[in-house]
């Protein structure tokens, strides 16, 4: 571990000191997650605060959640997603789900992301899309704003199709057993490769 | 799923350490309306003259650079983190109520309204036209030239007219009042800074 570059904390988050992540309060990390260099987290983008029924208020809402495992490479752009609601401009919150992991220059902006996808480099992810788990993304795909991707699909184009079926072999093998196998694979356990950044 | 932990709270405590950044040069001469929203992560370099008309929002880290030519932004255009306008030749601008959406980079004019998505990037002495939209990651080569109402999409650049936006004033006046409450909102949620670049 580089101490120049990266900071690890209490979970094991491996977050890098060129990250440019603003509203720190609202962004929760599930631990052992890579946030990589030039990464824009957008946590000061969250739901203002309403006025609860007793008169108080609430907490700040979490704007930008990730799970374990995930990682976040250099460039990309996690933003989340706002729509105009109830005749003012709202921001809504924004999950990422474990095991994912996002290719470089990638701009999110979905409403959910679930575990076990593999995002391509240079996507872009539109307002509001979903993607279920077990999905691959194609490199330089644009999917749509509201989108919903159904589970076990690659998608690919510009914008976004369904360019073909992953098979039950999706995210199977590697997990570092076999000796000349790959650490890790697209859609697997990230642990070994979350191990190996540094 | 572990106890979430804010990022702040980071163990061990980082040493302190020299900067790596580069030594900081004078700030651009820059006439900034004081209702603009400029973030502190927001950089403004460069050498010719940097315009920022009323009610802009420069989001954190979105780069505005005159190192190569002036750059003018009208009233109320919005740049996202990590959107770039290069000034070239004589001169950038931006027209009013234009959004330049995340990893945009823009080095031509670029009309009223108009909308240039996420990742795109419009080439050296280009004209966008007003009202037009640019779908994510489209590229416009150097001088091209887009006419008024154009939507650019997909791969090929394919291109159409947008004939509700062109015809319908209800429209227009409903898109506007979209954008306007969405920069009322953002106006709350991003901490400006504008006094930094105040010359």
């Amino acid at each position: 571990m580089s101490p120049d570059l990266e900071s690890i904390t209490d979970t094991g988050n491996k977050i890098s000191r060129r990250a440019q992540i603003t509203g720190t309060a609202n962004i929760t990390l599930g631990g052992k997650t890579v946030i990589q260099s030039d990464v824009v987290l957008r946590g000061d983008l969250h739901r203002l605060p309403q006025r609860k029924e007793d008169g108080t208020m609430e907490r700040t809402p979490t704007a930008i959640s990730i799970g374990r495992y995930t990682v976040i490479s250099s460039g990309c752009v996690l933003r989340p997603p706002g729509r105009n609601s109830g005749g003012t401009w709202r921001y809504y919150g924004m999950k990422v789900g474990d095991n994912v992991f996002v290719g470089p220059n990638t701009i999110l902006s979905s409403a959910s992301i679930s575990s076990h996808v593999h995002i391509g480099a240079s996507c872009t992810l539109g307002d509001f899309s979903i993607i279920n788990s077990n999905v691959k993304i194609l490199p330089g795909t644009v999917v749509p704003a509201l989108m919903v991707v159904p589970p076990g699909v690659v998608l690919g184009g510009q914008p976004a199709r369904v360019v073909g079926e992953l098979g039950e072999g999706w995210g199977g093998g590697g997990n570092g057993v076999g000796g000349g196998e790959e650490a890790w694979t697209e859609g697997g356990e990230l642990r070994e490769l979350v191990r190996a950044i540094r | 799923m572990a106890t979430p932990q804010p990022t702040a709270s980071l163990r061990p405590t980082p040493p302190k350490r020299a900067s790596t950044v580069k030594p900081i040069l004078p700030p651009p001469p820059s006439t900034i309306h004081p209702t603009a929203v400029i973030a502190s992560h927001a950089v403004l370099s460069g050498t010719h003259p940097i315009t920022i008309g009323a009610h802009c929002i420069i989001h954190p880290y979105a780069r505005i650079v005159s190192a190569e030519g002036p750059v003018e932004l009208q009233e109320g255009v919005v740049v996202w983190e990590h959107g770039i306008i290069e000034g070239r030749g004589e001169g950038v601008r931006i027209g009013r109520g234009v959004i330049v959406e995340s990893g945009a980079r823009i080095e031509g004019e670029v009309g009223e309204g108009s909308l240039v998505g996420q990742g795109s990037i419009i080439g050296v002495g280009s004209v966008v036209g007003k009202h037009c939209k640019l779908a994510p990651r489209t590229i416009l080569e150097p001088q091209t030239r887009i006419p008024d109402f154009t939507v650019v999409y997909g791969a090929n650049n394919a291109r159409r007219v947008d004939t509700t936006v062109r015809d319908k004033a209800e429209t227009m006046t409903a898109r506007e009042k979209g954008q306007q409450r969405q920069m009322d909102a953002l106006r709350k949620l991003v901490p400006g800074n504008t006094a930094k670049w105040m010359t």
